[in-house]
């Protein structure tokens, strides 16, 4: 009880806190940063998409973070799932109708020649790597979905992951070689004319790379998730050489547990 | 009062909402809801800030929106702020990856302990 | 070379790993290795050309802050990356300790995550862009969330979901922060903020709006930096998860957010958070420090130890911002942090026990382990010459002279509870084999943790140059040779005891070319008592068997800290000399057979007596010294608070009654020779603080004021008068004859702090004689007891008797020793207390000086025991084999027989001296000395030499009449004994020696029934409880925690927007 009026007061509190930052309101005109974005971003970098623009080259060290991030998050939980079983999955509950399945088959394509679309033409249209990426990584849950016994291509996925992600940095360095600065676009590649495919110097190299990594990604995250012990994408204890390991493990655990009862 | 503010409102809104569910909810799940609506809403407040009534959005794919077409100078009047759009993507992804690992965390915890019950954590104190 | 490579390098190490892995775990290995090996290296080759305040500032994207994310590197930068490669290296080193392997056990993941907890840290450390810093902070935080499940599985994901849900939720304050900021000023880039938020002023940014901006962001913040009382879920952490783990994320994740925040104090200086920052990092500093008291569990309580460290940096933050306080300073604490605590958690975690108990024993089979988890522990508790010593001293004494001197208290309270509690755990882990229950099995590899330990000696050394004094030719011989026997402590013993000589004699010969030996100075005076004693006992030792090979090397860097602390040019060099000698004799007493115990107490007391006689330092230099000349101009209140906590310092570290309770047991259980220079030597320090600062605040001091019957000294004398007969009383009611002396050690020493309580110059001149003669007399009764010990392997003196046939140099060591103590003619003691009688008497302090004098008298029955009780009475059977001490242990008593007699037939010689040590600060000489060597006092006059060649002449008349005239003696069988048909109850209780002033205990039962120890043990009892009940404010809900911070964020709101207005 006494809890509860503690948490009322005090969000009570918080909630007066933010009436005044509501006071504030939001902003009427552009700041000076992003003035310079929006004034100079075109002539800068030619991606017609401001926002990856920021997001790919001014702000590019945050997008490594972040896809950093996202690698981390899918280790760290392949990680804290290390050591659980795999349970018995009942045959008729993991798979999906024969309907769900048929349709499942037909849209994973579409899907992700959609998602491939959303990333390569970041610096064009809305969208971008990330939008892409998780797009991609939606058919992979599709998939999932309707047949969970499904064995997913994992060999492709941790190439397509850890290289995606070493080319990013590559990239990076690039930038670093030749003009002087980790991830700078001028005189990596030719910045080519606004409003185009090729256009944007290296912006949709990187968007196309960090698309697959995310995409690769998540669908690693799913896996992880939605099956348990990992042997998602190059994590995998149970691949080459590491099978044995994780089979004594497991076999530990079992003991454990039969002790404790 | 502007569509930005009502969108700021609004997000301060989740958070007290998504605070008030972490804080009472003794469910695990819910209280990982919770932060998650905490999250929607801090991700509201960025994309609020950028909010500019009447303009269009960043993506320059219209020559009208150069102001002058040799330099590719782009009229800083006619799109919003670009920078909020690309904080909030990264926001975004980082709450995914943190999600994530709370959800992992929760199977973990739930293989072991058999409960959801946050009160049945409390192992270490002291 | 660019420094953005410190966080390309190990990313790209890290997305490579999965495939590298997939040729073999070796590879993977090898890739981390060599990428944390080329951060260190890189940064390190590095570190010489950015000593001189070099700025690199490098762009990312091509473009310059605001518009690209600017990182900059500089020493500060570069320091802590090189601390965060250094302990991905070292864990990567405890891979083969159980938390190590199990970290890796699902393959590469564990190494994938260290690598990216690096690039996290490394990235926060040299990002100049808000949002940026936001980005590396989730980094490692998620990387700390997921390293959690490592160990104990239940207990790690407990501690990781608490820790994860307050965290994710601190983020997202954060983030609101960020967002709020942005919108206010329009940039994300740390300077622009700052300086968008300085130019533009009140009339820019309306403040009340910024005040709550800020809040979120700094809520959200300390959450991070584990202050209280939003500390709950990291110090589940240092419960629940491995302690390798915990110690990398101390060296990355957690010293990159506290440098983060340092980086973001521009920011926060828009509205002013001093306040509340030196509150919650106070309150952290006392608060945890008090909660670890109660831990049964050595990572929790190392938990409750980070967070209390890192409230001292967070309370100093601001002021180090502000200019009031070193940014250096802060620094080293914080360095010293990372070294100290990292070495500590790797080697809980490489022991492997849990709780406190289990650690009993563990490392009395392993000598390097002792030095090195004592190095580390030596470290966190800032003792010098470690760098948190410097750190601490100059943040306090930049304290002192701010607005904020009165947060020196919290900081000296917090630092002594973090004593206990240490010690506490060192105590336990080097109790002796035969009491453990188990031996050290490491279950991974020391070296990390010996690898931190001597990186944070040498980094503390490499700070020592500040106290080069003349003498530091003779500190160096000593401390160097002292750290060489310690390490070749495999070298045969005898070579070791000459090598000590050699180094005692050597240091001699340099400080008397240094002249820092001339005895009419005080350092002079004092520093011949210090090589006098040390050459005697190690001289002594050298017919000893060499048993105790760590105590050589020991010795020589306690002797060192004391030619440190004698010669020291200034309050620094005198404090760190202080405390260099506390740490030394606490390792030396705890070399003892059953030391721990005692040892542990010794350091509490002498804790304590650091602390004070510090806080007096400080309010000196408060109050504008530099100097220890400079004390003579202190004035007015300042003068007094100075020399009530030096006094009450040096009163603690004397033993005076009340505090006296760490004295028997050190004294009793330490090393035999060690007891010799405790009494001896040791004993003598606080004196010397006494007469240094002393003569400098009299001399300063108003005529009128001192002139006085009862005086500011009046307090001092009784404590002095009471502590000479109590402890008196209490050496007679002993049966071990080492206790005995210490007793009586304690109680003259009393007599020496009422000589000094008196402030005349007689008064000081007494003491002075009395300190050398005491000095002399105990070195050679405690000589003697350890030879006895030595040869019949006991101290109890009821199991002794008749060893004057088979010891007769100990029993003439023993009657000469007891004859001058006991202060009757013709031998030295008569004069010193004849001098101290006649100060009282012309003080008009009769009361204490009768007390004095009741007090002599009990001193007969002590001493009386002493040679009745082990020389007399009849031979234990077992000790017919007993034979005499070596030679060369009696070549030692002799030269100490000698100063006696040269003494009481001299004492002029002494007395010259010492009057001429006191007379300039007192302006008058307090003993006129006659050219015949007559001792000339207002109240009369005193010849020495007369003296004893009456008494001699008297004695050689009486000897013969015993030896040619007296009665012919009856020899009888030694056990003829008849009991009567009765049958003895115990050995002891039939021997008459035992229990022998039992009539006396019964009358002075109501006495000593006073008992100082239990007052001790009650204080102790209500602190725990203190601590029991405060540390229950972690109840261990999640939601809880939660709860606090939101809480928190209101209260602070209130404490900083009332002050907006």
């Amino acid at each position: 009880m006494t809890r509860k009026v503690v948490t009322l007061i005090a969000l009570v509190a918080v909630a007066g806190l933010f009436l005044v930052l509501l006071r504030l309101g939001t902003p009427n005109e552009l700041g000076t940063v992003s003035r310079h974005y929006v004034e100079r971003g075109i002539a800068e970098n030619r991606a017609a998409n401001l926002v990856t623009s920021v997001v790919v080259n001014y702000r590019g060290l945050d997008t490594l973070g972040e896809v950093t991030v996202l690698f981390l998050s899918v280790t760290g939980a392949a990680f804290v799932l290390r050591r659980r079983e795999r349970k018995p999955v009942d045959a008729r509950a993991s798979r999906a109708s024969e309907i769900v399945q048929t349709g499942a088959r037909l849209l994973v394509a579409p899907i992700m020649l959609f998602g491939v679309y959303i990333f390569v033409h970041g610096h064009l249209t809305p969208g971008g790597g990330f939008q892409g990426g998780a797009v991609v990584a939606s058919g992979v849950l599709l998939l999932l979905l309707a047949d969970r016994e499904r064995e997913l291509p994992h060999g492709l996925m941790a190439w397509l992951e850890s290289l995606s992600g070493f080319a990013f940095i590559v990239a990076g360095l690039a930038g670093l070689w030749v003009a002087g600065s980790f991830l700078a676009n001028r005189g990596v590649l030719p910045l080519g004319e606004w409003n185009r495919l090729l256009s944007a110097g290296i912006i949709p190299v990187i968007y196309t790379l960090i698309g697959l990594k995310v995409g690769s990604e998540l669908a690693a995250l799913l896996d992880v998730m939605m099956r348990g012990e990992a042997v998602a994408a190059g994590h995998g204890a149970a691949r080459s050489g590491g099978g044995r390991r994780g089979g004594r493990t497991r076999g530990g655990k079992n003991r454990k547990k039969g002790g404790r009862r | 009062m502007n569509a930005g503010t009502l969108y700021l409102g609004a997000g301060f809104a989740l958070v007290l909402t998504g605070l008030a569910c972490a804080l009472l909810r003794r469910n695990l799940l819910r209280m990982v809801l919770g932060f998650s609506i905490v999250d929607t809403g801090v991700h509201l407040i960025i994309a609020s800030i950028g909010t500019l009534t009447g303009r269009t959005a960043p993506i320059i794919d219209d020559p009208a929106l150069l102001s002058d077409a040799t330099t590719l100078a782009v009229d800083a009047t006619a799109v919003v702020d670009p920078i909020p759009q690309a904080l909030v993507l990264t926001a975004i992804v980082i709450g995914v990856g943190v999600t994530a690992l709370m959800l992992t965390y929760i199977v973990r915890l739930h293989d072991r302990a058999g409960t959801l019950d946050v009160r049945e954590l409390r192992d270490l104190k002291w | 070379m660019n420094p953005v490579l410190f966080i390309a390098v190990p990313l790209g190490a890290a997305f490579l790993l999965p495939l590298v892995r997939r040729m073999g775990d070796r590879a993977a290995r090898g890739l981390a290795g060599l990428t944390f090996a080329f951060v260190l290296a890189a940064v390190v080759a590095w570190l010489p050309a950015l000593g001189n305040g070099a700025m690199l500032t490098v762009t990312t994207g091509g473009w310059p802050a605001p518009f690209g994310i600017a990182l900059r590197f500089g020493l500060a930068e570069a320091v802590l990356i090189a601390l965060s490669a250094a302990a991905a290296l070292g864990s990567f080193g405890a891979v083969s300790s159980r938390a190590g392997r199990d970290a890796t056990s699902g393959g590469v993941r564990g190494l994938v995550i260290v690598l990216l907890m690096v690039v996290g840290a490394n990235g926060l450390i040299m990002t100049r862009d808000l949002f940026n810093t936001f980005v590396f902070l989730e980094i490692v935080s998620i990387a700390t969330y997921a390293l959690a499940a490592t160990g104990d599985e239940s207990r790690g994901l407990e501690a990781g979901f608490k820790y994860m849900f307050l965290g994710a939720v601190a983020s997202a304050f954060i983030l609101i922060g960020i967002a709020m900021l942005y919108r206010l000023t329009g940039t994300l880039s740390i300077d622009g903020i700052a300086e968008s938020l300085m130019v533009g002023g009140a009339g820019a940014v309306p403040m009340f709006a910024l005040g709550v901006v800020l809040l979120f962001l700094f809520a959200g913040f300390l959450v991070e930096l584990k202050v209280f009382p939003l500390n709950g879920p990291a110090i589940d952490l240092y419960d629940g998860v491995s302690p390798a783990v915990m110690a990398l994320t101390v060296a990355t994740a957690l010293n990159a957010s506290v440098y983060a925040f340092w980086k973001l104090m521009p920011i926060f200086r828009a509205v002013d958070l001093t306040l509340v920052l030196m509150v919650i990092g106070g309150a952290t500093f006392v608060l945890a420090n008090l909660f670890a008291l109660r831990q049964s569990r050595v990572r929790r309580m190392l938990g409750y130890s980070t967070s209390a460290q890192l409230g001292l940096i967070v309370m100093l933050m601001p002021l180090a911002h502000s200019g009031d306080v070193s940014a250096t300073a802060v620094g080293l604490l914080l360095v010293n942090h990372t070294l100290a605590k990292a070495g500590l958690l790797w080697f809980a975690g490489s022991v492997g026990k849990q709780t406190l108990v289990e650690w009993k024993g563990v490392l009395a089979g392993s000598p390097a382990a002792r030095l090195s988890l004592a190095a580390l522990v030596l470290a966190i508790v800032g003792m010098p010459p470690f760098p948190g010593f410097w750190g601490k001293w100059d943040a306090l004494v930049a304290l002192s002279r701010g607005p904020h001197a009165w947060w020196i208290i919290p900081v000296l309270a917090g630092s002594l509870l973090e004593f206990i509690y240490y010690f506490r755990w060192l105590r336990l882990a080097h109790v002796p084999a035969e009491d453990a229950e188990t031996k050290l099995e490491p279950t991974g590899s020391l070296v990390p943790a010996h690898a931190f330990g001597i990186i944070v000696l040498g980094a503390g050394l490499a700070l020592s140059s500040r106290l080069v004094t003349s003498s530091t030719d003779a500190v160096l011989t000593l401390a160097g040779a002292g750290l060489v026997l310690l390490i070749a402590g495999q070298l045969p013993g005898r070579l070791l005891q000459f090598l000590s000589l050699a180094a005692v004699a050597a240091s001699g010969w340099m400080l008397h070319q240094a002249g820092s030996l001339a005895p009419t100075s005080i350092t002079g005076f004092f520093m011949l008592i210090v090589l006098f004693g040390a050459f005697t006992v190690v001289l002594a030792g050298i017919g000893t068997p060499p048993d105790r090979k760590r105590y050589h090397g020991l010795f020589l860097l306690l002797v060192a800290s004391l030619v440190l602390l004698v010669d020291a040019r200034g309050p620094l060099g005198f404090f760190a000399g202080w405390e260099l000698m506390t740490w030394t004799s606490y390792l030396l007493v705890a070399q003892g057979q059953r030391g721990g115990r005692p040892a542990f107490r010794y350091m509490l007391f002498s804790g304590a007596a650091g602390f004070l006689v510090l806080g007096g330092i400080l309010v000196a230099l408060g109050a504008g010294v530099t100097t220890i000349g400079d004390f003579a101009h202190l004035a007015g209140p300042a003068a007094l608070w100075t020399a009530i906590l030096l006094g009450a310092g040096f009163a603690v570290k004397a033993a005076s009654a009340g505090a006296h309770v760490w004295a028997p047991d050190a004294y009793t259980e330490s090393p035999d020779l060690f007891s010799a220079f405790l009494s001896g030597v040791l004993s003598k320090m606080p004196l010397f603080g006494i007469v240094l600062f002393g003569t400098r605040l009299v001399a300063g001091a108003d005529p009128a004021l001192i002139g006085g019957t009862y005086g500011p000294g009046y307090a001092l004398g009784w404590l002095g008068a009471i502590t000479a007969i109590g402890m008196t009383l209490l050496a007679a009611l002993q049966e071990d004859a080492k206790r005995l002396l210490a007793y009586s050690s304690v109680g003259q020493i009393g007599y020496a702090v009422v000589g000094f309580a008196l402030l005349t110059p007689l008064g000081w001149t007494a003491a002075l004689y009395h300190t050398v003669n005491h000095m002399i007399i105990k070195l050679l009764l405690f000589l003697a007891i350890a030879a006895v010990i030595n040869r019949t392997g006991t101290r109890r003196m009821h199991e002794m008797g008749g060893l004057i046939k088979k010891m007769p140099a100990q029993y003439i060591a023993v009657l000469i020793g007891i004859i001058a103590l006991s202060g009757v003619p013709p031998l030295s003691g008569f004069a010193g207390k004849w001098l101290i009688y006649n100060a009282l008497i012309e003080k008009e302090w009769y009361f204490i000086a009768g007390v004095l004098m009741f007090a002599s008298v009990i001193a007969f029955l002590y001493l009386f025991r002493l040679i009745n009780t082990i020389f007399l009475g009849q031979l234990k059977p077992r000790h017919r084999e007993v034979r005499e001490a070596p030679a060369v242990f009696v070549v030692a008593q002799a030269l100490l027989v000698f100063a006696i007699m040269g003494l009481s037939m001299f004492p002029d010689a002494l007395l010259r001296v010492t009057t001429a040590m006191t007379a300039p600060f007192f302006g008058a000489a307090g003993v006129e000395l006659a050219a015949d060597g007559s001792v000339l006092v207002s109240l009369g006059y005193l010849n020495a030499f007369g003296v004893m060649a009456m008494v001699m002449g008297l004695f050689a008349v009486f000897f013969a009449w015993v030896l040619f005239l007296g009665p012919k003696t009856t020899k009888v069988g030694q056990l003829d004994i008849v009991m009567a048909a009765e049958e003895p109850p115990a050995p002891e209780e039939i021997h008459y020696a035992y229990d022998f002033y039992r009539p006396y205990k019964r009358a002075f039962a109501p006495v000593l029934r006073v008992s100082v120890e239990r007052g001790w043990s009650r204080f102790a009892a209500v602190l725990s409880a203190v601590a029991e009940y405060g540390r229950r404010f972690y109840t261990g809900d999640a939601q809880t925690y939660l709860l606090y911070a939101v809480v928190f964020l209101g209260i602070a709101a209130v404490a900083v927007l009332s002050r907006l207005g």
